[in-house]
């Protein structure tokens, strides 16, 4: 094989290195820790040093593709464009990161070889979400993600665990098979099509021809990935699956299921349906609305919670609904809003589950009200905490003002002042929600009595992943008006997605 | 040498960098650096030429620049800036604390000199954020019931207008990008929902300027914070939004004479309201409070006679300016002075109390003599009388204020540096607005004379003066009505409380239906096949081959 074609198949060994990583640390007894630990750093790295090899190619205006014909008509197809690869980098880097934090946060508890295993495949179906080029490709990995992630939720086994398990398997298998139905569907009117920055030209064509049948097959698929982005009513899952460890909940609401869900939404209202259509039929005004109810929803809802997880769960709700929200609205202005927000809500989510992780790890703190004073004694825990919940209630310079930012802007360019109203209250919600977090953590007194815990226990690798992707969120922000900010890489493909006349 | 306009830069984060020498744990040394480090914010002053600076990767291309409004208020802002730091150090010596203090103190000046010289939309509202947000651990220093109590409601309004504020601010962007502050005014202008925009602006700074009836944060978070910290927020923190107002809606741009007329009536009853009540106060700081109400209320008014008159905005925002920094340097003396020891301490205060009450000669005279050439254009012999009126209150006020503070002990520790502090604030209150003054409006000192100009100034002095005196010997304000501190806040949030237990009662007394059964021995079968599966160590393996096998059928058969 010359090393052009080792090249041009990148995006197949990218996914091969999670993969392998899986299938290694499964073949691996539970004791193996040193073992476990390089493979999975191993894999990780190698993984995203592939994801920078293509970055580095697409920069230069190469593209990568892989076929792979599974059946006749039906092929599995991998590409590479600037939306895939700002979801892939997302992934490749946080996997790296949290699988830092995991070695450290399981270290003392069993079936680890069974964790870590899903754990990469969990990453690997997440990474094949990004590269799908095709509606097959990506129900593929879709569904590969819902098996992979279930034995992560239910990893401690318990009846809570389960039950939480038994009811993410039937709304996310439920939203599967609307999915399917919808991909089936498509893939019968129009054969086998491609994604394409705008809308497949031939939809558009059929939905002109044939209105309802394009409605309903549009709504299906987007029921279907709505489970995951967690739409009201499809969200109940996501506050339930929070009896998982926290490694798994960092991932599960910052990169692999509600952001697939959310990436499901940008890539059939605009690599399908494109824009246009999806306005003409009905559709995205409908998600607008619904996107609309969720973020005010999911605050509120946020808001009753004293335990600190369930919290940060009904905040995601909330908070990945900017994502559909952007897409649904359907300028360039939103739609850069919306992408943003795909990797900004990762870093700050990511950013304030580590740290709930950090707290329940090291001091047994759960609920809310224990948090009292535990700032001036775990400053740089705390100090990562706060710039995640600064993010998310939108204050500058953390990145979550740039998404509200531009999402604002993307509302009134398209002439919906209202939403404006919903973005403040939502602002006004989250301020609500985190800062007596916040006010908890650094102003009140410490509660006499709170046993002292020997520092050992306090491991440096859970605390350094949190600080690593809270500076990157704070910079995310600052340095917003950079070429390779996210908001740099954004903006290209909203060039790609609304080309300028 | 750096280049000049990145000396804007460094006035902006100049008192953030000298806070690495808290690390030398050097009571001196700390105390000079930080003193000293506020004086970076008078160099772009010094530096001819138009400075600008932008920097492209910054935030939204933030860009940075300084013009009469932001470079007048830097005057301000160094020297309150100083001696707040100043006080904070002597007065914090040894606590664990400090350094906490310091930080927060330092975050504020730092964001709020980012307000004065940011240059375009984002950086702006980034910076008023920061500074709001700085101010909060300010307020609760303390730590006690009633620092939290006011740092709730200091944070609950200021979250609340900075909701209006960013509503403003997507509206303005929406037509324009992230504009430079300099083209707002003309936009908003411009825009189709002109008034609504002007509406949350208002409203939105109004808050922080502590306008009737939303200034009920200030007289909870004055008494509350520390005493450095309470000069800040009363010198600095509410001017902030002035610089809100006067570059962000378009004053000079149109003639808006409704509003203006309402915003001048909300300045008039915010300075005559705010009097009364603080009268009736019993701490010395909250008496300090309530007057920095009453003369927002006056810088209020400046802006709705700009809003009134494009002609004379030019010349209202020069006496907003003057009014600005005199009012910033006697109010921030004035909470110095409280900070100090012993009954010595009324006679520093005595100067800027005369300067607030306008006592001929003093800063405050001029100030409201410029307050007065804008006015009477507009509204003739009506503005100066209305002005004397409210003059006398202020001096009612002042006279409370001083028999407050020759009657307490005083609040801090006494250290040679807090009098230095002191002291160098009220210098700088009677030399900084005379020389903006004969820099940039020479005719307004040439207009303190004749008759009539020294019976305008005394008047207030003599008449308030006489008032609070007699008042003093006959009643010594025993008898006055008892308002609690905020005035309404108190009432509207029990209230509030009440409402809510009144509906928590009416919610638990409504019928619940009982849930529905569960289909439990469904649940109880697949939680036993669940719970196997888990048990399966190598389920993981399992899954591979069961997705490796399928995807080398799908291969075979697509072959």
């Amino acid at each position: 094989m010359s090393l052009d074609a080792v090249h041009e198949l990148l995006p197949l060994w990218a996914l091969l290195a999670s993969v392998i990583t899986a299938v290694v640390i499964f073949a691996l007894r539970d004791h193996r820790q040193r073992q476990r630990t390089f493979w999975n750093l191993f894999g990780a790295s190698v993984k995203l040093v592939l994801v920078l090899l293509m970055l580095h190619g697409v920069m230069l205006g190469h593209s990568y593709e892989v076929v792979y014909p599974v059946l006749p008509g039906v092929t599995l197809l991998l590409t590479v464009d600037a939306l895939a690869l700002l979801f892939a980098f997302l992934s490749a880097v946080l996997w790296l990161v949290t699988t830092v934090y995991a070695v450290a946060y399981l270290e003392h508890s069993g079936q680890r070889a069974r964790f870590f295993g899903f754990f990469s495949l969990c990453v690997a179906a997440t990474f094949g979400i990004a590269l799908a080029g095709n509606l097959f490709t990506f129900f593929l990995f879709y569904e590969l993600l819902t098996l992979a992630t279930w034995p992560l939720v239910v990893h401690r086994g318990h009846p809570a665990a389960l039950a939480a398990g038994r009811t993410y398997l039937a709304y996310t298998l439920g939203g599967g098979v609307a999915l399917l139905t919808g991909v089936v569907a498509v893939q019968a009117a129009l054969g086998d099509v491609a994604f394409s920055a705008g809308g497949i030209p031939a939809f558009s064509d059929w939905a002109e021809a044939e209105p309802f049948q394009a409605t309903a097959v549009l709504a299906l698929m987007l029921a279907g990935v709505g489970v995951k982005a967690a739409l009201v009513p499809l969200h109940r899952w996501l506050p339930v699956a929070m009896v998982a460890p926290a490694p798994v909940s960092a991932l599960l609401h910052a990169v692999a299921v509600v952001k697939a869900g959310a990436f499901g939404v940008v890539r059939i209202l605009q690599d399908v349906a494109g824009p246009e259509v999806a306005q003409t039929l009905g559709v995205a005004p409908v998600l607008v609305a619904l996107a609309a109810v969720t973020i005010l929803y999911g605050s509120v809802r946020a808001l009753a919670q004293t335990d600190l997880k369930r919290r940060l769960a009904f905040s995601t709700v909330s908070q990945v609904s900017y994502i559909t929200l952007g897409v649904a609205l359907g300028g360039p202005l939103a739609l850069l809003g919306g992408l943003v927000h795909l990797v900004h809500q990762g870093l700050m989510k990511i950013t304030l589950f580590f740290c709930a992780g950090y707290y329940a790890e090291t001091r047994g703190i759960h609920r809310i009200d224990e948090l009292d004073g535990i700032g001036p004694r775990m400053p740089w825990i705390s100090a990562a905490f706060t710039v995640g919940a600064l993010g998310m209630i939108g204050l500058p310079p953390v990145a979550g003002f740039i998404s509200k930012w531009y999402l604002g802007l993307g509302a009134l360019e398209q002439g919906q002042t209202w939403l404006l109203g919903v973005l403040v209250l939502s602002t006004l919600l989250n301020a609500a929600y985190f800062l007596p977090v916040l006010r908890r953590i650094w102003m009140l007194p410490e509660p006499a009595g709170r046993p002292e815990v020997p520092p050992e226990r306090a491991s440096r690798w859970l605390l350094y992943p949190a600080l690593f992707t809270a500076a990157a969120a704070l910079l995310a922000g600052l340095l917003a008006a950079w070429d390779v900010s996210p908001l740099g890489w954004a903006q290209r493909i909203v060039e790609q997605e609304y080309p300028a006349p | 040498m750096i280049p000049a306009e990145w000396w804007l830069g460094v006035a902006i984060l100049g008192p953030m960098l000298a806070l690495p020498v808290l690390a030398t744990r050097r009571p001196l040394l700390i105390g000079a650096v930080m003193a000293a480090a506020p004086a970076v914010q008078l160099v772009p002053l010094t530096l001819s030429g138009d400075l600008q600076l932008s920097v492209p990767w910054l935030l939204l291309e933030a860009r940075f620049a300084v013009d009469a409004l932001g470079g007048g208020l830097l005057l301000l802002s160094a020297p309150v800036s100083a001696a707040v730091l100043l006080m904070a150090v002597a007065q914090t010596q040894g606590n664990i604390r400090q350094a906490g203090l310091l930080a927060a103190l330092t975050a504020t000046i730092c964001a709020f000199a980012g307000v004065l010289l940011a240059a375009d939309l984002a950086t702006f509202y980034f910076a008023y954020a920061v500074m709001t947000l700085g101010a909060y651990p300010l307020v609760v220093y303390r730590r006690d019931p009633e620092a939290f109590r006011a740092g709730r409601v200091y944070l609950g309004m200021a979250v609340l207008a900075e909701a209006a504020i960013l509503a403003a601010v997507l509206l303005i962007a929406a037509s324009g990008g992230n504009p430079d502050l300099a083209a707002v005014p003309g936009l908003v202008a411009e825009h189709p929902k002109a008034g609504l925009l002007v509406g949350l602006l208002l409203a939105g700074f109004a808050v922080k300027a502590g306008v009737v009836p939303l200034h009920a944060w200030l007289p909870l978070a004055h008494p509350a914070a520390p005493i450095p910290a309470s000069a800040l927020l009363s010198a600095l923190l509410v001017k902030a939004a002035l610089i809100g107002w006067w570059r962000l809606l378009p004053v000079g741009e149109v003639a808006l004479p409704t509003l203006g007329l309402a915003v001048i009536a909300a300045g008039v009853v915010t300075n005559l309201y705010a009097n009364l009540i603080g009268i009736t106060q019993h701490r010395a700081k909250t008496v300090l409070a309530y007057s920095t109400v009453s003369q927002m209320g006056l810088l209020t008014t400046l802006l709705g006679l700009g809003l009134i008159a494009p002609g004379v905005a030019g010349a209202a925002l020069l006496a907003t300016v003057l009014f600005a920094i005199h009012h910033g340097l006697a109010k921030g003396a004035l909470f110095l002075g409280c900070g100090l020891q012993g009954r010595g301490r009324g006679w520093y205060l005595l100067l800027p109390a005369l300067a607030l009450v306008g006592a001929p000669l003093t800063a405050g005279a001029l100030g409201k003599l410029a307050i007065k050439e804008v006015a009477e254009p507009l509204f003739g012999p009506l503005a100066a009388w209305l002005l004397t009126a409210l003059s006398v209150l202020t001096a009612l006020l002042m006279v409370r204020l001083l028999a407050l503070v020759a009657r307490g002990e005083g609040l801090g520790g006494d250290a040679p540096a807090s009098r230095g502090a002191v002291v160098g604030l009220i210098v700088a209150g009677l030399v900084v607005p005379w020389a903006v003054a004969a820099l940039f409006w020479p005719e307004l000192p040439g207009a303190m004379e004749g008759v009539g100009y020294w019976l305008d100034s005394s008047l207030p002095l003599i008449v308030g003066g006489a008032l609070g005196a007699w008042l003093l010997v006959h009643r010594h304000g025993r008898d006055l009505p008892t308002i609690p501190e905020g005035d309404w806040i108190k009432p509207a949030l029990l209230g509030g409380l009440r409402l809510r237990y009144a509906l928590l009662r009416i919610w638990q007394r409504l019928p619940h239906p009982p849930r529905p059964p569960s289909l439990s021995v469904i649940t109880r079968l697949s939680a036993a096949i669940e719970s196997r599966l888990v048990a399966v160590a190598m389920s993981g393996v399992l899954f591979l081959v069961l997705v490796l096998g399928i995807s080398l059928l799908g291969l075979l058969a697509g072959r």
